[in-house]
């Protein structure tokens, strides 16, 4: 306050009583017939609909979610100790809402669109956005075929992510889950330099502060939140929030998408969210199933990912979306898409859990990480096996997919091969040059974190690997042989790379790149 | 379980029962008295909720307190709560039964909060609002309570027209909160 001088504060006045409403008019209400643990049941309000957003007297908002013969059940979105039995509660008229727009990049918000990194209000125009939205028609849709690139080899070689797609990331604790989502956050900032952003949603659930204040500083470290916003709700949030967290990213998301860019949304993680919603359901009183969640929960999430999708780039055609919300009707086009990423934390491994196979079965496939693969040092730990993208191989680009096309099964074979190795040492030569070249394709295939990779270098180094170039190089040494062959490419063959990341691969290329191959092994043959 | 069951049907019974024995008017006036006790007496919620108490002591205190005053109609379905454990729902009960009540005579109960205390006068010309507003008949009950500093805050049914001076004060803060935030 100390700033304001008296002439602005009467002019505020002034511009307050100008547009100020001073008749008053008749408002639904009702009365608290019970509070605590973060829900309240109403007696009256016999006109509200379900999750719409109710005000207490205190001022502490409440979604409605249960509708009963003679009261309703509400989740409150703040504390539960100001209200007292017998409180008024009055109709708000508003079905739960976040509101959207190009000023939450590069922000921090809960899940009610308040933002909480001290940086000030939410600047620009914004557009209200309903939590609760249902998923874009068959006819306004069409099949993913971008790809969404997340700079990670093992990721855009073996298991391609499409834009549009919904690709979960399963494993048990401290196996990098988040750290792949943020990378692939991080490797989306290619395309923002060059005018054609990825908008990126990440959404924490649960978590603690300290994380998400982490994440958001590698964000920052590395360019990244300037076309990122972050969703959060901490583990001292009340359930409510938790489990609306993901819808108000969804919300988010859908505003780029049904404005015709791309996004990509993480959900980190689901399997807290499922958890806050059996909570809240259980005091709701709705009867318990498997594991003590709801019946709903299948629906839960199935409802929230089907919000990502591609949309129809034809304009008439996604303008005639259903579901559009008023506020951005004049704003939709078409050709927008929305990528989801999920996580899941396991238990001791155990996909087979109710909430796993529940997603699992949701998306469009799933990256499984393994700690026994972190533990022996091979990052990203992924389990090349059981991991799968259903609907990614068809947004690859070609020469992506020429290359790397049999990497795969190869792989795969290679860890079948290394179980049955360890038992003799009598080997034939051809499955001796399998495990040698798998050996070497699983160094390949390590990377750091925070260190995305362009698509032509990860097409040029997968090259060596799967046409056998780098078998005079140890094994020990191919993680060097990389960095000096990536840096011959970019200064010797500019050509190559630039025609690569259009998706050419012909003689030509493929000659340059086994030239310049042959001159960086031959720095490491002794 | 759904619990809303037991508050919608209890006093569906009980207000049928008492429309074909002709005595609703003088059952309200016992339903009133109970809705007045919750308001005032918050321990009287208490007591009928407290699982410590045995159904029978809860009954002697029924009788000893309401006995004398409350048709004896009352009485048994009072009891008949008792007896099936379900007085915790009393308050519903009542609410509901009120509700089921307006429905049959068509007459609104209206709650009027004022400042200061208003005459007769003043009060038929708010019952003859309503009946305009709502087109039913209206019985208004008004009280008084200073700290809304003036207007007057109505409420009939689920209905609530707040045109209280500490509402308005309330607002206009919050508004400028608001504009000097932003």
């Amino acid at each position: 306050m100390a700033g304001l001088k008296p002439a602005e504060v009467s002019e505020i006045l002034k511009q307050q009583l100008d547009g100020f409403k001073t008749a008053s008019e008749f408002e639904e209400v009702g009365t608290v017939l019970q509070v605590g643990d973060g829900i309240a049941r109403v007696y009256g309000l016999s006109n509200v609909q379900s999750n719409e957003m109710v005000e207490f007297d205190c001022g502490v908002m409440g979604i409605v979610l249960n509708l009963e013969e003679d009261n309703v059940g509400c989740v409150l979105l703040g504390p539960s100790e100001k209200i007292k039995e017998g409180d008024g509660v009055k109709r708000s008229n508003k079905i739960a809402s976040i509101r959207v727009g190009h000023g939450l990049l590069g922000r921090v918000i809960n899940t009610l669109g308040e933002p909480v990194d001290g940086k000030g209000p939410i600047s620009g125009e914004l557009y209200e956005m309903p939590f609760e939205r249902k998923a874009p028609g068959v006819i306004y849709r069409q099949p993913v075929n971008e790809p969404l690139q997340t700079g990670i080899k093992a990721i855009d070689s073996m298991i391609p992510i499409g834009r549009g797609q919904r690709e979960l990331i399963i494993g048990d604790r401290q196996t990098g889950k988040t750290t792949i989502a943020i990378d692939t956050i991080i490797n989306q900032k290619e395309f923002f330099k060059k005018g054609n952003p990825v908008y990126c949603i990440y959404v924490a659930i649960g978590q603690k502060g300290s994380t998400v204040a982490n994440i958001a500083k590698t964000l920052q470290e590395h360019g990244a939140m300037d076309y990122t916003v972050i969703v959060m709700s901490t583990a001292s949030d009340p359930a409510a929030l938790q489990f609306y967290a993901p819808f108000a990213g969804a919300a988010i998301g859908e505003f780029f998408r049904d404005c015709g860019y791309p996004a990509l949304i993480v959900y980190d993680d689901l399997s807290k969210q499922a958890v806050s919603y059996r909570e809240v359901s259980l005091l709701l009183r709705r009867p318990p199933g498997r594991e003590a969640y709801p019946g709903d929960i299948f629906y839960l999430h199935s409802r929230l990912l089907e919000r990502a999708a591609k949309i129809n780039n034809t304009e008439d055609v996604a303008k005639n979306m259903n579901d559009i919300p008023e506020s951005i009707r004049h704003l939709v086009k078409g050709g927008g898409s929305l990528t989801a990423l999920p996580i899941i934390e396991t238990q001791d491994g155990d996909v087979s859990a109710y909430i796993p196979t529940n997603v699992i079965s949701i998306t469009d496939g799933q990256i499984f990480l393994e700690s026994n693969l972190f533990n022996a040092g091979i990052r990203p730990a992924i389990n090349v096996g059981i991991s799968v993208s259903r609907v990614g191989g068809n947004a690859q680009i070609k020469a992506m997919k020429k290359v790397a096309g049999t990497l795969k099964l190869a792989q795969a074979e290679y860890r079948e091969l290394e179980a049955f190795a360890k038992f003799g040492s009598d080997l034939d030569a051809a499955t001796k040059a399998v495990l040698e070249k798998g050996s070497k394709n699983v160094e390949i295939l390590k990377q750091g974190s925070a260190s995305p990779m362009t698509v032509e270098e990860q097409i040029s180094i997968l090259y060596c690997g799967t046409q056998g170039l780098l078998m005079e190089v140890p094994t020990d040494k191919i993680r060097d042989f990389e960095k000096d062959f990536l840096q011959l490419l970019s200064a010797k063959y500019p050509d190559t790379l630039a025609q690569l990341n259009k998706g050419i691969l012909n003689d030509e290329i493929t000659h340059a790149l086994e030239e310049a191959a042959k001159k960086t092994v031959q720095n490491f043959v002794f | 379980m759904n619990e809303s069951k037991i508050s919608v049907r209890y006093p569906k019974a009980f207000f049928s029962l008492s429309v074909e024995k002709n005595l609703s008017v003088a059952v309200k006036k016992d339903v009133d008295t109970l809705l007045h006790l919750f308001e005032t007496q918050p321990g009287f919620k208490a007591l009928l909720a407290s699982p410590v108490l045995p159904a029978s002591a809860k009954k002697s205190f029924v009788d000893k307190v309401f006995k004398e005053q409350f048709h004896a109609m009352t009485i048994d379905f009072l009891h008949l709560l008792l007896k099936n454990g379900r007085e915790i729902y009393l308050f519903e009960i009542c609410l509901n039964f009120n509700r089921l009540y307006s429905l049959q005579t068509g007459v609104k109960f209206a709650q009027l909060t004022t400042a200061v205390a208003l005459d007769k006068i003043q009060l038929d010309q708010f019952s003859d609002i309503i009946q305009q507003m709502f087109g039913s008949k209206a019985e208004v009950n008004s009280k008084v309570d200073p700290s809304i500093l003036g207007g007057f805050v109505l409420k009939v049914d689920d209905q609530q027209m707040d045109a209280s001076v500490s509402t308005q004060l309330r607002r206009m803060k919050r508004e400028m909160v608001n504009v000097i935030k932003n």
